[in-house]
């Protein structure tokens, strides 16, 4: 404190007097990304802001206090009035003077930069907005900070209906695994099979290997312990809904691979690289992951999930093969540059079954069922990974089929396939 | 030369010999992890050489440490569940290690299950970030002692609930969940075939005081001192009548505005409160004092941390319920004083609710600093109307003058002379005992938010709803 406290002294008598000098809004291009969606007489627009322009439209680095401003545009063509309710789109928003009172500069002459900072955040930001009858409000909610991509749900409530609109940004400067994937090149479309019937997808997915792969195509990994069956965009707006976030690319560039932003700040944590498992020959074409940090500095524990396109289709939609492990903490080995690995709970099958409870309070999971094709183990006979790690599953890959149409927990169907441990197979579920 | 790469090799170093050395320590230090029940007879306990005991959690938990007297029991349709929330103290007795240190707080369930279907319970709709049973373990391991670790998996291990209840089956053991202090909300799902099952339970988790346990509520006001109203134009001058603002102890000044009121019984009002996150508070005590001024500094997150009093009625607030924020110095904060008047025989809370947005150094407190507020002090109080009106327990919503508009150019102050702003309503919420969903939510047909809309809005409304009867 005392340190810092000389520093910014020390800085304050070599800088001069703090300016505050914001770009106007029509300097910045943020609006040409924003998406538009239109409903019964409301017109809504939203863009996600990337760290260098929240910093130039607010004059100070937002992004350094994992504030992620998102400009939004409501129309309303209706007789009725609506209300704007930011709780939905963060239910821990930042209150204009808040996200100001935060980057307020520490000590400036007669502090009118603090001042300014203030009226400028209220001017442009929004609270609970009143959109009246044929107006127009737009203007900034002070969220927190989503890297990767970002789920945005615009709330109106307009007293006798609530309209909801949706939208998923990816944030400007990101780069996704996922993005440097030729997704064209994988396979070419005349070499996807095509199941039509239940029984002979059924067999197909038990046929295949059990187990991720070392680079070579030698050796157990992971067990692939999930197969889902969906459009591209269903399946991750899925996962981004219930907290999943996507990742960066591993990079072999030693400096990037421990980035210090990453080690300070919460938010950009959560899309950390992960390492490469092989399957098909390649390494996983994106990787998901659910962060589970509470505070800052506190326990990294997260979920991961490794994904290949397959080369199979169902009733015409891609199928795609997952791997999923729950990572408890590090391990001390050997095998890394830094001495430390993830260590993964043993009893993979948790993971499993976390996802797939999770996906199904998503709505958006339509069917489910079980089929076996990994390695049947137990605590006492585990399989040990190349990596020395050892873990126990019954064998069984559950199966996602994932829709945009919503169904509720209640009304998802399940495919009577195998089901896993326990369960008496004759019980009708 | 010092280069960035350099410098990651050098911090690099530092680490793995720091890592190195603190562990051996721990090593040395066996000691540290005797249990503290002791129970020789405990199955897993190790003997050492020098008799220290590594491991000995308890081998009974249920008959072990009597927590069970505190268990909530629902039924319904050949579901019984029953469930009970292990305070920090009686997990460090059964599993014989500090759970809470890692954030761990395991809930004891036991589900049985009359259908003739078999259920399955859905850990991620109690808490979405639930620990494994090998998760919870890991955090407790020790270094380097892999045959304790074992033994502490495989005690984790069996006192994890089986999550598959068959039909006419029982299933008994904990969930390890995230700590949740002083109220917890457990949401106990059930997954069966074209059926789900929801048991909601709260839970006053013992090992924290809180403020309104000091409270006497029955000796506040005698019989004859409450006014009950049936009318809700009385009701509305009654509350438009109070004063504005909090006070000073004997009744004088203007501090923070009161500018909501919650109208309700207990059991419908702070339910939804929680459900929606609010967090209990602590009294100001010497160990609550120590923690808040701890995190003041590092500013950790302290999701009950005590609150400065405010006065009305002459006295302090009845109940303080907070909303953290990542640190101590961002959060939602409200207090509550039950008033003697009474709607329709419910209770009426007058309520101040403001936003802290961060600290800053003064001459007023003794330790020199203290929490600034959002001077645009509506902007809480619509917090708190959104949060609400999605808790789904609130029927109808209503505004009122009475606290006077204050503007930016000329501000009210409060005690501590910060300055804030509004547009001088004060929001009242009618609290219902069955879900309202959004669309059927009512209004008191008193002032709106904005003047000018507040007569369009009501001739709007009345029309939509003459066409709906129609």
């Amino acid at each position: 404190m005392i340190i810092r406290a000389i520093v910014i002294i020390f800085l304050t008598a070599v800088l001069g007097c703090a300016n505050f000098s914001p770009k106007p809004i029509e300097e910045v291009p943020f609006k040409s990304r924003a998406q538009t969606q239109s409903r019964d007489g409301m017109t809504v627009s939203a863009s996600v802001l990337s760290d260098d322009e929240s910093e130039e439209l607010f004059g100070v680095n937002l992004a350094g206090k994992d504030i992620q401003p998102v400009w939004l545009s409501i129309k309303n063509d209706n007789e009725i009035p609506c209300l704007f309710l930011p709780i939905t789109l963060d239910p821990h928003y930042f209150s204009p003077n808040e996200a100001a009172f935060m980057n307020h500069y520490t000590l400036t002459l007669g502090g009118s930069a603090n001042k300014e900072m203030d009226k400028h955040f209220n001017e442009v930001g929004m609270h609970v907005e009143y959109v009246s009858a044929g107006e127009e409000e737009s203007g900034f909610v002070f969220s927190n900070m989503d890297p990767g991509i970002k789920y945005v749900e615009v709330t109106l409530y307009c007293f006798t209906t609530i309209e909801k609109f949706v939208f998923y940004f990816e944030v400007p400067g990101f780069q996704g695994d996922y993005d440097i994937v030729d997704w064209q090149e994988l396979y070419s479309e005349n070499k996807f099979i095509d199941y039509d019937n239940e029984e002979k997808f059924r067999k197909a997915l038990e046929n295949l290997p059990c187990c991720t792969t070392d680079e070579e195509g030698e050796g157990k990994g992971y067990p692939i312990n999930l197969v889902f069956i969906g459009d591209t965009d269903d399946i991750a707006s899925a996962f981004i809904r219930r907290g999943w976030d996507v990742s960066e690319p591993i990079s072999d560039d030693w400096e990037k691979k421990i980035d210090l932003s990453k080690i300070f700040s919460t938010a950009r944590y959560r899309t950390t690289p992960m390492s490469r498992e092989y399957f098909f020959g390649r390494s996983q074409d994106y990787s998901l992951q659910k962060t589970r940090q509470k505070e800052k500095g506190k326990i990294r524990q997260r979920i991961e999930l490794r994904v290949w396109l397959t080369p199979i289709k169902y009733k015409g939609e891609y199928v795609w093969f997952g791997s999923t492990t729950r990572d408890i903490g590090s391990d001390f080995t050997r095998r890394t540059e830094w001495y430390v690995a993830k260590s993964i709970d043993p009893e993979v099958d948790e993971a499993r079954s976390y996802l797939t409870e999770d996906i199904g309070l998503s709505n958006n999971l339509s069917k489910f069922g079980y089929v076996g094709g990994s390695v049947a183990s137990s605590r006492s006979n585990p399989v040990r990974n190349f990596k020395n790690q050892s873990w126990w599953s019954d064998g069984m890959r559950a199966v996602l089929l994932i829709e945009s149409e919503p169904t509720s927990l209640s009304e998802i169907e399940i495919l009577k396939w195998d089901l896993p441990g326990d369960i008496d197979e004759n019980m009708e579920f | 030369m010092l280069n960035s790469e350099n410098l990651f090799r050098l911090l690099g170093g530092i680490f793995l010999i720091l890592t190195i050395g603190v562990g051996s320590i721990f090593w040395s230090g066996c000691a540290s992890y005797c249990s503290p029940t002791g129970q020789s007879e405990s199955v897993f306990s190790v003997e050492t050489t020098n008799g220290c005991k590594f491991y000995s959690p308890s081998p009974n938990p249920t008959r072990d440490v009597p927590f069970l007297l505190r268990a909530e029991t629902q039924s319904r349709e050949g579901i019984t569940v029953r469930a009970v929330v292990l305070s920090d103290h009686e997990s460090e007795e059964i599993f014989g290690v500090n759970l809470a240190r890692g954030g761990v707080q395991p809930v004891w369930l036991r589900i049985e299950n009359r259908t003739d279907t078999p259920f399955a319970l859905l850990f991620v709709a109690m808490d979405s970030d639930y620990f494994t049973s090998n998760e919870a373990a890991y955090m407790n391991h020790l270094p380097f002692a892999f045959s304790v670790n074992e033994l502490i998996d495989q005690y984790f291990q069996e006192q994890a609930i089986d999550g598959y209840i068959p039909p006419g089956g029982v299933s008994e053991g904990f969930v390890y969940t995230n700590i949740d202090p002083g109220i917890k909300f457990v949401n106990v799902t059930l997954y069966g075939p074209k059926r789900i099952e929801s048991f909601p339970l709260l839970f006053e988790v013992p090992g924290i005081t809180t403020d309104y346990q000091r409270v006497d509520f029955h000796r506040l006001y005698s019989d004859k001192g409450i006014v009950n109203i049936e009318d809700e134009e009385e009701l509305h001058r009654a509350l438009e009548n109070l004063p504005c603002c909090t006070q000073k102890r004997d009744g004088s000044g203007r501090n923070d505005p009161l500018n909501f009121t919650l109208i309700g019984d207990p059991d419908d009002i702070f339910p939804a409160l929680i459900y929606r996150g609010w967090d209990v508070t602590e009294p100001i005590s010497f160990r609550s004092g120590l923690r808040a001024f701890k995190s003041f500094f590092s500013g950790a997150r302290y999701r009950t941390s005590p609150m400065s009093s405010l006065f009305f009625y002459k006295r302090s607030q009845d109940m303080g319920l907070q909303k953290a924020r990542s640190t101590i110095h961002e959060r939602n904060h409200l207090r509550l004083w039950l008033s003697p008047i009474k709607y329709r025989g419910k209770d009426i809370w007058i309520g101040a609710i403001s936003r802290d947005i961060g600290s800053y150094f003064t001459w007023r407190t003794w330790w020199g600093t203290a929490h600034a507020i959002d001077p645009d002090i509506d902007e809480a109080r619509e917090y708190l109307m959104q949060d609400l009106i999605f808790s789904q327990a609130v029927r109808k919503v209503g505004y009122l003058d009475g606290v006077g508009i204050a503007t930016q150019d000329n501000p009210h102050r409060n005690f501590m002379n910060q300055p804030y702003w509004t547009d001088g309503r004060r929001v009242v919420f009618l609290f219902g005992s069955e879900p309202t969903s959004l669309s059927d939510l009512e209004f008191f047909s008193w002032e709106w938010i904005d003047d000018e809309e507040a007569v369009n809005l009501r001739e709007e409304m009345r029309k939509i709803r003459n066409k709906y009867k129609e």
